[in-house]
């Protein structure tokens, strides 16, 4: 994979439910899903996905099924369930209001303060 | 999701631990495996994909320990873990465990048998002043 950053500790969750927003995939795909989604400009340690996943699949926020992956092999395919849509929404909002907060506490000049 | 189906959850996956292992097992040979296909497809040579796969991959044993922990109850299982790790060190060494149990057996029994002639006398010593007090309090004016 291209270098990059690595990861923010507790993010990794939030871009797997992101991941299976757009739609199933299995557990690559949802690591391509991520590069792709952030220009490749995330590092991550492609193992940790799926302790990850299992969490989110205990919580009840993925659900998971057997499949048929495109170079036909058996692979398990992840999907959003209705309360990963809404923790979705929820952590998409409190990250962006975070950002937000950090951006503007890192413009501050000496001036405004 | 409520803390009860979280544990309902978690029951079931013990009930269907080999086949969870099976699974796991398979996903992360499927990831291995796309990801070895996927560096051959931009020109590495196989064994050169296989070794960078496996670097980029990390620890399998730590993710798969990892993938158990997420399913199950960690705390219940390794506090289980270490009981029955002690259960079999004491069947290994057996005379340990009698001379063991026999002195904390001797020395419990002694300590009781002590204990109650003790308070035996004791209660004795106590029973007239009990009775003397109760005279004091039937007239204090």
């Amino acid at each position: 994979m291209a270098p990059g950053e690595p990861i923010l500790p507790g993010t990794l969750e939030l871009l797997i439910l992101k991941a299976a927003s757009l739609g199933p995939l299995h557990g690559y795909g949802i690591l391509l899903r991520i590069q792709q989604m952030s220009g490749a400009a995330l590092i991550i340690e492609q193992g940790a996905l799926y302790p990850a996943m299992a969490r989110l699949e205990r919580g009840g926020l993925l659900d998971s099924e057997w499949g048929t992956s495109e170079n036909s092999r058996k692979a398990k395919f992840y999907r959003l369930t209705t309360a990963g849509r809404r923790r979705l929404r929820d952590q998409t909002d409190s990250w962006e209001r975070m950002v937000r907060a950090m951006r503007t506490a890192l413009k501050a000049t000496g001036g405004e303060v | 999701m409520s803390r009860l189906q979280w544990i309902v959850s978690g029951v079931r996956n013990g009930f269907r631990r080999h086949a969870q292992e099976r699974e796991m097992e398979a996903e992360l040979t499927f990831h291995l495996d796309a990801r070895v296909d996927d560096l051959i497809a931009k020109g590495r040579l196989p064994t050169d994909a296989m070794r960078q796969a496996r670097l980029e991959f990390g620890s399998r044993g730590a993710h798969e320990e990892g993938c158990r922990d997420a399913r199950g109850f960690p705390l219940l299982e390794h506090l289980l873990s270490d009981v029955r790790y002690a259960a079999r060190g004491l069947v290994r060494s057996r005379r340990l465990v009698c001379v063991a149990v026999f002195s904390l057996g001797i020395g419990v029994g002694v300590n009781t048998r002590s204990s109650a002639l003790s308070r035996r006398s004791s209660d004795g010593a106590h029973r007239p002043c009990a009775r003397a007090a109760r005279v004091d309090w039937g007239r204090p004016w």
